[in-house]
C-alpha cells in the first residue's frame, strides 16, 4: 500500500531542492519571462498586404494601371504605390518599402490588343519565397488578359477546408504556442534529470532505500514532483499567450500528458546520464529532436512523414489545433491517444532502466 | 523474542564473475556489537548491503529480528538505522532538514534535533548548510540520522574512516551507548584496535569469506602468541631487542639467563594484534 505521507516528504523536500539550485530557479524564472516576453515582442496580427511599386513611364498603360487600383480598391491585399522614375523603383525594392516593382511599357495596352509580346519589367526582393513570386506573375499575365480582349472564361470555386482563416489569419507568435509549450515543458527535463542524477551520484538515493520507503514511493514521488512542476509552467506561459480561452481543458490535458511524457525523458536521461554535464548533453539533444514538430506547425508542409516518429508532434498538433483553431475533443482524441501511448511506453522503459541503474 | 537480532544464512553475493561474498554465515545477538574486519575489496559492504536490503543475495537468505529482509524489507529497515561509508548527505539543506526528512521516513514524530545534535557534537551548527560541513561534522551528521528512529539495529560502515582523532573518539563513545540502550551494533571497519576496544566479537572476512568469528580475546588466546620483549645494552653501549615467547617449557630458563646474562634497560610483556592475528590467518594485512 503507497504511503502517501513519505511521497508528500519527498516531493517537499525535491520542490525545496529544486528552487535552492540557483541554476535552475534562474533558468525557470528566466525561461518563463523569455517566452511570455518573446510571444508578446511579435506581432498580434499578421500583415498580408501585397505592396507593389509601378513605374509607367509615358502613355498607354492607363488601362493596366486602372485594372491594378481596381483589384486595390476590392480589399486590403493589394497596396500599390506610383514611383516616378526606375531607379526609384529599384530603390523602394532594395529598402523593402515594397514588396515588388513593376515596370510597365510604353503603349502597353496597343501593344498586347495587336498580338506583340511586351515586356514587362519586374524587380522583385531578394528573400521573396518562389512561390510569390509565381503569383505576382500570374497576376500580371491574367491582367494582360483583360487587356489583350481574350479573358480567360473560367470560374474558380474556392471552398476552405478546415476552419476558415481568411480574414483573419493567424498570427505568427500564436503558430508558436506549441513550440512554447514544447519549450517549456523539455525546460523540467533538465531539472528532473539532473536532480536524479545527483542522488544517484551522492548516494542519497541508497540512504533513501535503507529507510522504510519503498522503490515505487520514490518513483512516484520524483515523477509527481516532475509533472507538477512542468504542468505548472506550461500552464503559466499557455495562460499568459492566451491559450487556455478556447478549450482549457483540452489543452490542460494535452499539456499534462506532456509533463508525463517530460518525465519519462527525465527518468530514462538520469539513468543513462553520469553527472551534470551528461544530463546537460543528453537533455540537449533530445530537446532540439522535440523542438522538430512544433516548426512543422510554423512552417506547414516544412516535414513529411517521419516527424510522426516525435512524442512532441501528438502535443504540437493539439495544442495548435485546440488553442488556435478551436478544436474540440472529436478533433484530438486519436493525438491525444498516442501521445497517451507514448507516455506509458516512455515511463515504463524510465522507471525500468533507472531501477536497473540503481540496483 | 528472538535471541539473535542478525542471522545471515549462506549469504552470497555475485558482480558478474566475482564472487563478492560466497556463502557467509553467521549470527549477532541482541545488544552485541559484531565487528566485521577486513581490507578493501573483502566484501564488507556488500554483506552490509545485503542486510540492509540495498541488494538481494544471489544465494542465501539474511532475517534480521527475526524477518527475512527480502521478503519483509520495509517492515525491518523500520526498525535498522545504516550509517554509509561515503557521505552522503544532502548538501543543499541544513543539518536540521536533514534529521527531520529522515524521521519523517521513519514515522518519527516530535524529533527532538537538539538533543540529537548535542549527542553527536554538532550543537549550535543545526542551521548551517552541511555543504560547509567538514568531514568530521559530516560522518556525525550521518551517525544521528542512523539513529533518529532509535534503531534496535545500527549498521556503522567504516564510521570512522580519515576522521580526526576527536570526531573519531565522538563516534565510538555513541557506538558504547547505543549498546547500552539496547541496540545491536554490526560495525566493520578495518581499525583493529577500534574494534578490539568497542566489539564483543569480531568476524574477519577475507575475498568473501569470513576466515574467524570470536571474540578479541579468544582469537588471540587461539592465534596469537604472547612475548617478552627486553631492550639490552650491549658492551659497546648500543641497544638491542630481545623476544622471549612466554607459554612454552624453555621459558623460564630463557627469562633467568636474560636477566643473569645481559644489561636489561626495558621490558614489557607484548601480546599479538587483532592485526596480527588477521595476517597469521589470512596470509596478509587488511591495509
Amino acid at each position: 500500500m503507497m504511503r502517501w505521507h513519505a511521497v508528500r516528504v519527498l516531493m517537499g523536500k525535491d520542490l525545496r531542492l529544486f528552487f535552492r539550485n540557483r541554476f535552475f530557479a534562474f533558468i525557470t524564472v528566466l525561461s518563463l519571462g523569455a517566452f511570455i516576453g518573446i510571444y508578446f515582442a511579435l506581432p498580434p496580427t499578421l500583415d498580408e498586404t501585397l505592396s507593389l511599386g509601378v513605374y509607367a513611364p509615358g502613355n498607354g498603360t492607363e488601362a493596366l494601371l486602372a485594372l491594378l487600383e481596381a483589384e486595390e480598391g476590392e480589399g486590403e491585399a493589394l497596396d500599390l504605390r506610383l514611383l516616378g522614375s526606375d531607379a526609384a523603383l529599384r530603390e523602394a525594392v532594395l529598402e523593402e518599402q515594397v514588396l515588388a516593382g513593376l515596370v510597365l511599357p510604353q503603349h502597353l495596352q496597343a501593344a498586347l490588343v495587336a498580338g506583340e509580346r511586351p515586356t514587362v519589367g519586374l524587380y522583385l526582393r531578394a528573400d521573396m519565397p518562389p512561390e510569390m513570386r509565381d503569383m505576382l506573375v500570374g497576376l500580371v499575365e491574367g491582367l494582360a488578359l483583360v487587356l489583350s480582349g481574350v479573358p480567360l472564361e473560367i470560374e474558380v470555386h474556392a471552398e476552405t477546408l478546415g476552419p476558415d482563416l481568411a480574414g483573419d489569419p493567424l498570427p505568427m507568435r500564436d503558430r508558436m504556442r506549441p513550440l512554447f509549450a514544447v519549450l517549456i515543458l523539455m525546460m523540467e527535463v533538465f531539472g528532473l534529470s539532473t536532480l536524479l542524477s545527483e542522488e544517484i551520484v551522492t548516494g542519497t538515493l541508497r540512504a533513501l532505500v535503507t529507510t522504510p520507503l519503498r522503490i515505487g514511493e520514490l518513483f512516484v514521488a520524483k515523477g509527481l514532483t516532475s509533472v507538477l512542476m512542468a504542468l505548472s509552467q506550461a500552464l503559466v506561459v499557455m495562460w499568459a499567450m492566451g491559450a487556455l480561452g478556447q478549450q482549457p481543458l483540452i489543452i490542460l490535458t494535452a499539456l499534462l500528458l506532456g509533463s508525463i511524457l517530460v518525465t519519462g525523458i527525465g527518468f530514462l536521461l538520469a539513468a543513462s546520464a553520469r553527472d551534470m554535464l551528461s544530463v546537460t548533453g543528453l537533455a540537449t539533444l533530445v530537446l532540439l529532436i522535440l523542438s522538430i514538430p512544433p516548426l512543422g506547425v510554423l512552417f506547414p508542409g516544412l516535414f513529411t512523414g517521419w516527424v510522426r516518429l516525435i512524442p512532441s508532434h501528438y502535443l504540437a498538433v493539439v495544442v495548435h489545433q485546440a488553442a488556435n483553431l478551436g478544436a474540440g475533443w472529436a478533433q484530438v482524441w486519436q493525438p491525444l491517444l498516442i501521445l497517451l501511448g507514448f507516455n506509458i511506453v516512455l515511463v515504463g522503459t524510465g522507471v525500468a532502466v533507472l531501477r536497473r541503474r540503481f540496483a | 523474542m528472538t535471541e539473535h537480532a542478525i542471522v545471515a544464512e549462506n549469504l552470497t553475493y555475485r558482480y558478474g564473475e566475482l564472487v563478492a561474498v560466497d556463502d557467509v554465515s553467521f549470527y549477532v545477538k541482541q545488544g552485541e556489537i559484531l565487528g566485521f574486519l577486513g581490507p578493501n575489496g573483502a566484501g564488507k559492504t556488500t554483506t552490509v548491503r545485503m542486510l540492509t536490503g540495498q541488494s538481494r543475495p544471489h544465494e542465501g537468505r539474511a532475517l534480521l529480528l527475526g524477518l527475512d529482509i527480502a521478503q519483509d524489507t520495509s517492515a525491518v529497515q523500520a526498525q535498522i538505522g545504516v550509517c554509509f561509508e561515503v557521505t552522503n548527505l544532502y548538501e543543499q539543506m541544513s543539518a536540521a532538514e536533514n534529521l527531520a526528512l529522515f524521521a519523517q521516513l521513519y514515522d518519527v514524530r516530535n524529533l527532538d534535533v537538539d538533543a540529537l545534535l548535542r549527542r553527536v557534537g554538532l550543537s549550535g551548527r543545526e542551521r548551517d548548510r552541511v555543504g560547509a560541513y567538514s568531514k568530521g561534522m559530516k560522518q556525525r551528521l550521518m551517525v544521528a540520522r542512523a539513529l533518529a528512529h532509535q534503531p534496535r539495529i545500527l549498521f556503522l560502515d567504516e564510521p570512522t574512516e580519515g576522521l580526526d582523532p576527536v570526531s573519531a573518539e565522538a563516534i565510538r563513545n555513541l557506538v558504547l551507548e547505543e549498546r547500552e540502550r539496547g541496540a545491536t551494533v554490526f560495525l566493520t571497519t578495518h581499525d583493529m584496535l577500534e574494534a578490539e576496544r568497542l566489539c564483543d566479537r569480531v568476524a574477519f572476512i577475507h575475498q568473501g569469506r569470513i576466515a574467524a568469528l570470536d571474540t578479541p580475546h579468544s582469537l588471540k588466546q587461539r592465534y596469537g602468541t604472547r612475548l617478552v620483549e627486553a631492550q639490552v645494552a650491549t658492551e659497546s653501549g648500543a641497544l638491542e631487542t630481545r623476544q622471549i615467547v612466554l607459554d612454552e617449557p624453555e621459558t623460564p630458563g630463557a627469562l633467568q639467563s636474560l636477566f643473569s646474562q645481559e644489561q636489561v634497560v626495558t621490558i614489557h610483556s607484548r601480546e599479538a594484534s587483532l592485526e596480527d592475528i588477521f595476517i597469521q590467518i589470512t596470509g596478509r594485512g587488511l591495509a
